[in-house]
């Protein structure tokens, strides 16, 4: 399968798909700004996300078993030139940002209609294409730097993205300040870690970084390269104390932006994350066994429980759900720790399952904005009865967010919990199902509010359009789909998992 | 319930001779025929008890019998008014009216 | 994988679509469609292993079809298509949806080649049934429903709990012939029991059937017990001790039978006896007693819900099916008496209905056998059941002492479904041979012999002799309204009290140890709320530079941590 050693003349489109998936949503990003038209800017957005899914979904059949595509741009060749590689890990995460984007664009255009000035709507669909590019571009690149640079193109449209949800709230505005100073902080210290990296090795190719690492073995340089990109990426993907910019970032965003955010952007730092713990560093070095067990395994069970419990006390079913994401986060992040193939396995499904059932919710919040205005318990109150499907999905989604049998967060959790049996630490396995009891209680205080409070007597709410609330059932019912067959995603994930930890595959 | 169904149909009183004497007098005939035909044939049985005449006669007029005595005994220990289990038991409801719905 | 279309799941799609179609009468004849679509299904589907699915690392064989499968889930179709008829005026949802769940369910057990399929189906007639008695509405069948479903739950978990052990044992989670032995197969044996109503564990059987709505005990009497039977004879056909349980399980619901007031109560404990020949039968084991018990439940579920059926008429039209409140009714329900005399004459087998020619194959294989205590026993049930049944219920309802009630006739609904039930209990009994060929295992069989023919005649007559000269002399069980006791009094009522007496004791110690547990508690939230709340530091939105600091202390960890290294 790999156009490794295939000489660059005489590919057809097919061979060209890697790079299609990210050039096809960028150039639409300026084509939007360009014809300027309100209403033509969804209509593309929506195409080239449609795209891009066919694309992911080509390429993620490719690599399903094993494979891996090496896509070299412009024909030159790694590692001078810059090298898209596409294995079973990133095929899984590009495709599920292609999914997230295909199923929240159809929710988006009535929610942001209502939450965006209408003005803005071509520059905020232009800046959500390079969002989405970017964000593909980090999963499917090779390129150390070059992550970097998709890195920063996602990062800066998704700082106008938050900001978009300023026509609704001026709070968005300093929410979006706030995550520009430490995404940049964070970007820079990635870039800085890149650096070191180079230093040691005089090369950016992430696979030719690895040969070079593992053949020289540690040294400060490349140790301090470690680190600056650990804590780079733990801004990234909101690492537990380096989170606090993503609670007032999911709230004042509009609602479509945290529903695609929270099912992406954090999803795809922890890809970033897994690349370099696993491909371009290595569980063979002492200092990563180190960091991840003494550093990220106590700070992720800290996420579980203390992001757990501000959940448990919000008031606000928006900003429940952000601090919710934190805690998860911290699952994915244990799944990493334990460096066995089994907690890489959990760590990228719960990746794929949190993804799907964060939509589903953030996209109900959009639900409940657009039809009550806000989404604090005193506001939903009582919704349960006048928004019935919408409500019923949430239900769902909070099922799949404790973990209930039958959902797709179980399995998750479940593979979460072998993991740690495997490694014999049964007290965290304790832990995981314990901070899964905090998470009962917070939904539950959610479904509590819909459907057992009598709801406001000035409330004039309907139930949500079909255009939302097809898009919340396609991932609520993704939800029980993925927890029912779990063969399509344990299996690509195990395949990822092996791919990384370079194990023979499945 | 409803007193408007007085008109016992043809069919119906056919079917009310089965509770007449005159039943009783036929039924008496039968067992007597029947009685009478166990001589009349060739058995070819299982046990030796059941080479005895008459013996499915004999045997189930016998067991009924007792039966009849043991459910006579027993229902004077296990019987209870009709609230003993309520209000978890649905002996003593009336049964909620469902005919009202097919008129 | 899924190569044919599993026959439940025809009545899963109908229970999940049909709730959505408007109109009750469409409703109900787009039901009608359920079971004879399944039906066909089953009729055309080849034998042998067909759909294993892999759930969760588990094989789980959906359909292993050979004829004992097939025969089970041909009569459950028919049946559910009678019912369904039967319930044509129902405009409840909950429980058309809930009949389909449980006949697809029960018809799934039955093809299931595995024991976690069989305990996944398990489970499902048992949640699924329970609501055909909460359907009526009331508290007390709210608690009896309640009962019914602990009882029936824990029957799958002991299943779940003897295949696990068995995995454990012999490796494989297959479901064939076991043999009694190990704590596994013993398990399992007392799961199938308990469905299957084995002496002391029969009590919720006749607690929870006549509790059901009109159409809902018809529907019960069809499948949960059937599948036991059908899952006793394939996993323990030939184990000696099925004998003896099946032999107290015929004699013994005799006397309640005769005592009871309520006539689907009276029918309960007669499906009970009617099991015993069953089990006797699987006990026996053998191509004769197998062939003979999968006829006999054949013919059971058809007249024992030919017999709810028309009670169930009465009592839809009456609002009672107490017989001290009943009598005479046959001068109003001419047809609906007529019917439940068919389905008397079956149960007594008498000459022409289908349980003359099934019932007979049981007692002959126990008597090539030469089992003499089982058959004389059955042979004793055989005539008392005459009595308590066949006699009993249509002299309590139609005939006797006249009640001076006049009810309607039954809807034309239940006349169709009755006559349907009729039809196929006079059918097998008219034409054996046809019937016999649909049979497990093939066999030469002679129902109509002249001895048979004789000796049944007088076992009926005399047996219809004793209960007349009985009332003659004033000697039968009087009808007066009450409740008779049951071994579920022992669960219901003593065991209540010495729950009650204990929980005063343990409520005055538990309410101390509450009010501190509360003060202590609300400590504790109150410091989780003070650390974790919205006003919370943890919770604020916190200013950039502290932000910042964060990152700069975590850096420093980083990077003395992989320094250390």
């Amino acid at each position: 399968m790999a156009t490794e050693s295939v000489v660059h003349t005489a590919m057809t489109l097919h061979d060209h798909l890697p790079v299609l998936q990210i050039l096809v949503p960028f150039i639409a990003a300026p084509l939007t700004v360009f014809i300027g038209s309100r209403a033509l800017a969804w209509p593309i957005s929506f195409a080239s996300s449609v795209v891009s899914l066919v694309i992911a979904w080509l390429l993620l059949m490719q690599v399903i078993d094993g494979d891996v595509i090496s896509y070299h741009i412009g024909g030159w060749a790694p590692p001078l030139g810059i090298e898209y590689r596409v294995d079973a890990a990133n095929a899984f995460v590009v495709f599920l940002v292609a999914a997230i984007s295909v199923v929240v664009l159809p929710f988006a255009k009535v929610s942001v209609a209502y939450e965006v000035p209408l003005r803005d709507h071509a520059l905020f669909y232009s800046a959500y294409l390079l969002c989405f590019s970017g964000l593909m571009g980090v999963a499917i690149t090779g390129d150390a730097f070059n992550v970097f640079v998709f890195l920063e193109i996602s990062s800066l449209s998704t700082y106008v993205l938050i900001a978009a949800g300023a026509g609704k709230d001026k709070r968005a505005l300093t929410a979006a300040y706030d995550y520009l100073i430490m995404g940049t902080i964070g970007a820079t210290f990635f870039v800085i870690g890149i650096g070191f990296l180079y230093m040691g090795t005089g090369t950016l190719n992430m696979a030719d970084l690895a040969q070079r690492i593992a053949a020289q073995g540690g040294n400060r340089t490349i140790e301090a390269g470690f680190a600056f990109i650990l804590v780079g990426i733990g801004l990234k993907l909101a690492f537990y104390p380096l989170h606090l910019w993503l609670p007032n970032a999911y709230t004042y965003a509009p609602s479509a932006v945290s529903a695609f955010l929270a099912a992406t952007a954090t999803k795809v730092a922890v890809y970033v994350l897994l690349r370099f713990c696993f491909t371009v560093f290595g569980p063979a070095f002492g200092f990563e066994v180190l960091t991840l067990q003494y550093v990220v395994l106590p700070l992720a069970v800290v996420a579980m429980f203390a992001s757990s419990f501000v959940a448990v006390f919000q008031s606000d079913f928006k900003r429940m759900l952000a601090y919710s994401s934190i805690a998860q986060i911290g699952y994915m992040l244990l799944g990493i720790a334990f460096l066995t193939e089994t907690g890489v396995t959990a760590a990228i499904v719960h990746l794929f399952n949190h993804g799907i059932t964060k939509a589903a919710l953030f996209m109900a919040v959009g639900a409940y904005v657009l039809r009550a205005g806000d989404t604090f318990y005193n506001d939903i109150a009582g919704l349960g009865r006048k928004m019935p499907w919408t409500s019923a999905a949430v239900v769902i989604g909070g099922l799949s967010l404790i973990g209930v049998p039958g959902t797709a967060g179980f399995i998750s959790k479940w593979v979460l919990v072998q993991a740690a049996f495997e490694k014999g630490w049964w007290p965290v396995a304790l832990l995981i199902v314990a901070s899964s009891l905090l998470a009962v209680i917070y939904v539950w205080r959610v479904v509590e509010v819909l459907y057992l409070q009598p709801a406001r007597e000035d409330s004039t709410a309907t139930e949500a359009p079909l255009t939302m609330l097809v898009p919340i059932w396609v991932a609520a019912l993704a939800c029980i789909w993925f927890g029912i067959d779990t063969d399509t995603t344990l299996g690509a994930a195990r395949t990822a998992a092996a791919g990384l930890l370079n194990l023979p595959g499945q | 319930m409803d007193q408007n169904h007085d008109d016992t149909s043809a069919f119906a009183r056919v079917l009310l001779l089965i509770g007449s004497p005159r039943a009783f007098a036929v039924l008496v005939v039968l067992c007597a025929g029947l009685f009478v035909a166990d001589f009349l044939y060739h058995k070819h049985p299982y046990f030796e008890v059941e080479e005895v005449p008459g013996f499915y006669a004999i045997y189930g007029l016998a067991v009924v019998a007792v039966f009849l005595v043991a459910a006579r005994l027993l229902g004077g220990v296990l019987k209870r008014p009709e609230d003993y289990y309520a209000p978890n038991d649905v002996a003593s409801e009336p049964y909620p009216d469902e005919s009202r719905a097919d008129g | 994988m899924v190569e044919l279309v599993p026959p439940f799941l025809v009545y899963f799609l109908g229970a999940a679509l049909l709730p959505l179609v408007p109109g009750a009468a469409l409703r109900s004849a787009l039901s009608l469609l359920v079971p004879v679509i399944g039906g066909w299904l089953i009729w055309t589907m080849p034998t042998g292993t067909h759909d294993v699915v892999t759930l969760m690392g588990v094989d789980l064989t959906l359909i292993r079809n050979d004829r004992l499968a097939a025969i089970f889930a041909l009569v459950f179709s028919f049946a559910a298509f009678v019912s369904l008829v039967y319930a044509w005026h129902v405009r409840d949802r909950v429980q058309l949806v809930a009949t389909l769940l449980y006949s697809g369910s029960a018809i799934g057990a039955v093809f299931a080649g595995d024991l976690i399929t069989l305990f996944l189906f398990w489970e499902g007639t048992a949640i699924a049934s329970v609501f055909l008695i909460w359907a009526r509405g009331t508290e007390g069948a709210y608690h009896t429903g309640l009962r019914y479903l602990v009882i029936q739950v824990a029957s799958g978990v002991i299943l779940l709990s003897g295949a696990a052990l068995f995995w454990r044992e012999t490796g494989s989670l297959a479901f064939d012939q076991m043999t009694l032995g190990s704590p596994a197969t013993w398990l399992i044996f007392i799961a199938f029991g308990i469905k299957c109503a084995f002496p002391l564990l029969h009590s919720w059987l006749p607690d929870a059937y006549p509790s059901a709505t009109v159409t809902g005990s018809v529907v019960l009497s069809i499948f949960t017990t059937k599948l036991a039977v059908y899952a006793l004879a394939r996993g323990f056909a030939g184990t000696e001790l099925l004998i003896w349980i099946g032999v107290v399980m015929a004699l013994f619901p005799v006397i309640w039978g005769l005592i009871e007031n309520d006539l689907r109560r009276v029918l309960a404990y007669s499906l009970i006896g009617q099991l015993g020949f069953l089990v006797v039968g699987i006990g026996i084991g053998g191509e004769l007693a197998i062939n003979g018990v999968a006829a006999h439940a054949v013919s059971s579920i058809l007249y024992k819900s030919l017999l709810f059926m028309a009670v169930g008429a009465v009592l839809f039209r009456t609002g009672t099916a107490r017989a001290s409140d009943l009598g005479g009714l046959v001068r109003s329900m001419p047809l609906t008496a007529l019917f439940c005399l068919v389905g008397s004459a079956t149960i007594a087998a008498v000459p022409l209905f289908a349980s003359f020619a099934t019932k007979s194959m049981i007692l002959s294989a126990a008597g090539y056998k030469g089992y003499e205590g089982a058959w004389l026993a059955l042979v004793a049930a055989a005539g008392a059941t005459v009595v308590y049944t066949g006699v009993k219920v249509p002299y309590c309802a139609f005939f006797g002492a006249d009640s001076g009630r006049r009810p309607a006739e039954a809807p034309w609904n239940m006349l169709l479904a009755m006559g349907l039930g009729s039809a196929a209990c006079i059918g097998i009994g008219v034409f054996p041979g046809a019937f016999f060929a649909l049979l497990p295992y093939p066999m030469e069989y002679d129902v109509y012999t002249v001895a048979h023919v004789i000796t049944q005649l007088q076992l009926v007559a005399f047996a219809v002799l004793a209960f007349v000269l009985a009332r003659r002399f004033g000697y039968l069980p009087t009808e007066t309204r009450s409740v008779v006791l049951d071994s579920d009094w022992l669960y219901r009522r003593v065991l209540a009290r010495v729950i009650g007496g204990l929980a005063q004791g343990m409520s005055i110690a538990w309410a101390g140890g509450v009010r501190f547990q509360e003060a202590w508690l609300n400590r504790v939230i109150l410091r989780l709320y003070r650390s974790h709340g919205p006003a919370s530091r943890m919770a604020q939105s916190w200013p950039t530079g502290a932000m910042v600091q964060w990152v700069a202390i975590l850096l420093a960890v980083m990077l003395f941590v992989t320094f250390l290294a």
